[in-house]
């Protein structure tokens, strides 16, 4: 389409949308999709076939879809800036998630414009906020409370109180909401990051003129340039490759289907109306959870020690020894399986390729060659320990040791570069659970007793 | 220790094992057994009627209401222990109960009232939060602010990064349930007084029970009103796991985020017009409804304008519900409350005069599943009465009862080991492709 914004690109197809949901429920409404058993309820829904999630699709077998288009098709036909990376703007992702349409170059540009002058400033209450906050406060805590914050500023939540607008029209006030917040973000973690590194004291500046990932590198002092600090002493090649490096993370870390906690959070207090500030700062706390957002410095911390307990990276046997002894004692192996997916998750793919395409520079850093050594071994020592679902490594089992190995070293803060990231898939969701009038989300529960009488119900069945 | 010193958190520990064993037995005899289906309309509308959930602590039965672990509100209010000289039953009996499944004895509620009490201390950097607050941002984002800045005392937190076994983590989530719920009154005190009083807030009383020391702290002294505190607390506490902010508090929490985490989240989705802001949402309307009929409080009138909103294409606020379909025991309980107490209050006889129309008006109209009042239909109004007038605070205190309801759960999924909620999601092609193959096979 010709749509010079997302907002014009999204009013090109929400009519043809909302029509297929419409026509979608009056000729399937009640067919069934999927059994509930004893087992999915107290387990945590799982195999709970009862979400809608419009922006990605998960398949066992091949991993991530984002609107249909796996990893390696987006590489090559979401734009990038043209000029300086080889990855795809994160920008571009959001209009594919939103709209379903891979944005032209020119939108794009656009686009990334827009969300940089959307994002130039935070609001003057929440810089106040967390600047009385403890620096030793943990940075996801510090992120959720600055994204409360904003609440104040919200056009839904102001708008809606005021009962101006027609349910029809919610998702207006929603997006311009969404928008906000996602261009916040750089300004947002880089103060947070100053704010646990550098006693508060500014480690970059903001720049309408770059893009999303750039402004976030800059702003955490990770760019060799007059907008940043450059802390880490990056020479022009790394800053480079570390600000696509941010591109490719969070391009791909955008969402993973509705069912995770951040994701499921986010849509579940915005489906009580609540704005996309509370919405997602509920989101990112669920993040903040130990069996969510960890892992990748869960993995950072196994490759550090495992280095510091091998003699060589060279020595398969002995390597294969260590992950033996791993799991012979209970514990599992970081960055390897999936909760569904059973083959290598394409995200792991396209990180590791990201490190094979820099040999030199990582050609000294025992943490990242133990990485790609072990994406060698352990899938084989897993199958002969046969009690894994899928022996594959997972995109955290890259992920952090490469933002490591340029120098983020506060582990605790990659959960909200991821934060950063997933912010996209959840609020694109919002926006279209406005667009098309969702319902508040309300399952039945039951206790226990109440479960046990379901099973001595005479029609009962098994799977 | 004798059963009647016994601590709430000793009473736990020793109920929880056989609770673990029976779900683990249970799941493994009767786990493949279907007890019902998700149909496409449902995975649209919200997960409506799907069965999702374990929540021990009520059931909500359409016909009948609330029960909590097993009882009515009438059999909580007479079973319940009671402050001296009070006809209201203790909200921290309910938690009790909620987490034990038994009632508790007086001499163990009063323990656990002072437990609370000498938990209530804020650390000082949450104070200067909360003085840095904006006063125009909404009380309910100030509260779940306030809350999420305390994760920085969890001690579920420091002990999960030290790499607490497993089977303790009931025991520093209680920990850090009852020091969140100790510190809830005090929070909610500081963000009224700053946002509408003069900022200032005074102790709480060692002595003094859960429900008095709110009232207290918010600068209210009204004995009635001390027992109003209590009775709102009790019933706005659990109302089942479905509910969006209880169902958000186990969600978070099931990725094994801190209590503190987990209810600022639940808080969050409270905050959302449709879930705990709907008490606000009467309120105005009434105002708006009593200033539009000028005093005449005739049913005939009121008749007439329920008609006119209901055709105006708008609903009547405080009436309905998701899942009842009978009058919702926790208004009868309100309006019980108002009948002894202010039964000739102008408000109170305007809710009464549209509770004895309403239901008829909206059966006509044909539209609505149930005619009957919720909740919300009379909280404001009790409020109100005592002066508690600013209605953007009504949900804070829905807030404050609500963590009574949801952190008991909590504790129960870190004993019993529960694990992260992860439902499966489709996007409309492919929920179409799905319909079209299993309905080729039909």
């Amino acid at each position: 389409s010709s749509a010079l914004t997302l907002k014009e690109a999204l009013e090109n197809v929400i009519p043809k949308k909302r029509d297929a949901v419409k026509k979608l429920k009056a000729c399937y409404g009640s067919t069934f999709v999927g059994p509930i058993t004893i087992s999915s309820v107290l387990g945590g829904m799982r195999g709970n076939q009862s979400m809608f999630w419009q922006g990605t699709s998960l398949d066992p077998e091949h991993g991530i879809k984002f609107q249909g288009l796996t990893i390696e098709e987006c590489q090559n036909r979401l734009p990038n800036t043209g000029i300086d990376g080889d990855n795809f703007l994160p920008e571009s992702m959001l209009w594919l998630l939103m709209t379903g349409g891979v944005p032209t170059f020119q939108q794009a540009a656009s686009f990334r414009k827009e969300l940089a002058i959307r994002g130039r400033k935070l609001p003057h209450y929440t810089e106040k906020v967390l600047s009385s906050l403890p620096k030793d406060m943990h940075p996801m805590t510090q992120l959720a409370i600055g994204l409360a914050s904003m609440n104040k500023g919200s056009l839904f939540a102001t708008n809606y109180q005021k009962g101006l607008i027609g349910k029809m029209e919610f998702w207006k006030d929603t997006l311009e909401d969404s928008l906000n917040l996602i261009a916040s973000l750089p300004l947002l973690t880089g103060r947070i990051y100053s704010n646990i590194t550098n006693e508060g004291h500014p480690l970059g500046q903001y720049s309408e003129e770059v893009d999303w990932c750039t402004n976030i590198c800059s702003l955490l002092g990770m760019t060799n340039g007059t907008n940043s600090s450059n802390t880490c002493n990056l020479t022009s090649q790394q800053s480079l490759d570390f600000i696509n490096l941010m591109r490719l993370y969070t391009g791909i870390h955008v969402d993973h289907e509705g069912g995770n906690v951040s994701a499921h959070t986010t849509h579940l207090v915005g489906s009580a109306l609540s704005d996309p500030y509370l919405s997602y700062s509920s989101g990112i706390m669920g993040l903040a959870g130990p069996l969510h957002g960890l892992a990748a410095q869960e993995v950072v911390r196994f490759l550090i020690e495992m280095n510091s307990n091998i003699s060589s990276i060279a020595r398969e046997q002995e390597i294969k020894d260590y992950l033996w002894k791993i799991l012979n004692s209970n514990r599992v192996i970081p960055g390897y399986g999936h909760a569904v997916l059973r083959k290598p998750d394409p995200r792991f793919t396209a990180m590791l390729e990201f490190a094979q395409k820099r040999p030199i520079e990582f050609e000294n850093d025992k943490n990242v060659l133990l990485m790609q050594k072990l994406a060698e071994i352990a899938p084989k020592v897993l199958l002969e320990h046969g009690k894994s679902k899928n022996p594959f490594p997972n995109v955290d089992s890259a992920s952090g040791i490469l933002f490591y190995h340029y120098g983020i070293r506060e582990l605790l803060f990659f959960t909200v570069i991821f934060g950063c990231s997933r912010a996209m898939g959840p609020l694109t969701q919002l926006v279209w659970d406005r667009i098309l009038g969702l319902p508040i989300e309300r399952p039945k529960s039951l206790n226990l007793e109440g479960l046990e009488a379901l099973t001595k119900a005479s029609n009962v069945n098994k799977l | 220790s004798s059963a009647s010193e016994q601590t709430l958190k000793e009473r736990f520990a020793e109920i929880i094992p056989a609770k673990a064993e029976e779900i683990k037995k249970f799941k493994k005899e009767h786990g493949k057994t279907v007890i019902g289906e998700v149909l496409l309309e449902q995975a649209y509308g919200g997960m409506r009627g799907i069965k999702g959930l374990v929540w021990e602590g009520s059931v909500l039965d359409p016909e009948e209401g609330i029960r909590f672990r097993g009882r009515t509100i009438p059999e909580i209010q007479r079973e319940l222990p009671k402050a001296e000289g009070s006809t209201e039953p203790l909200p921290e009996a309910l938690f009790w109960l909620l987490l034990t499944g038994e009632i508790p004895t007086d001499a163990q509620v009063k323990a656990l009232s002072a437990d609370l009490a000498a938990r209530s201390e804020i650390p000082e950097h949450v104070i200067q939060l909360l003085d840095s607050l904006p006063k125009d941002l909404h009380p309910m984002a100030q509260f779940s602010i306030a809350v999420t800045a305390l994760e920085s005392e969890s001690k579920f937190a420091k002990a999960y990064a030290q790499g607490v076994s497993k089977k303790e983590y009931w025991s520093y989530t209680f920990e850090d349930s009852l020091d969140l719920l100790g510190k809830l009154p005090v929070i909610a005190s500081k963000i009224y007084r700053n946002v509408f009083k003069d900022g200032k807030i005074t102790s709480t009383d060692p002595n003094a029970d859960y429900g008095k020391n709110l009232a207290q702290l918010l600068g209210y002294e009204n004995k009635d009103f001390i027992d109003l505190m209590r009775l709102y607390l009790t019933i706005h506490s659990d109302h089942e796991g479905g509910n969006v902010s209880a169902h958000t508090t186990h969600l978070v929490g099931s990725a094994l985020s801190s209590p503190y985490l987990s209810l600022a989240a639940g808080l969050n989705g409270l905050a959302g017009p449709l879930h705990g802001r709907a008490n606000q949402e009467v309120l105005e309307w009434l105002f708006k409804l009593r200033e539009e009929v000028k005093g005449d409080y005739s049913k005939e009138t009121i008749e007439k304008y329920l008609w006119d909103t209901l055709n105006a294409g708008r609903v009547v606020p405080g009436y309905g519900h998701a899942v009842l379909r009978k009058t919702d025991p926790r208004y009868t309980a309100q309006r019980e409350f108002a009948l002894k107490h202010f039964p000739d209050y102008e408000l109170f006889k305007l809710v009464s005069t549209i509770y004895e129309v309403a239901p008829g008006v909206l059966t006509k109209h044909g539209k609505t599943k149930n005619p009957w009042p919720n909740v919300d239909s009379h909280s404001g109004v009790l409020l109100q009465y005592y002066g508690l007038t600013e209605a953007s605070f009504y949900t804070v205190l829905f807030g404050v009862a609500r963590a009574i309801g949801v952190l008991p759960q909590l504790i129960i999924d870190r004993a019993v080991g529960a694990p992260i909620e992860r439902p499966k999601s489709f996007s409309t092609e492919k929920y179409k492709e799905l319909v079209k193959k299993i309905e080729s096979k039909n």
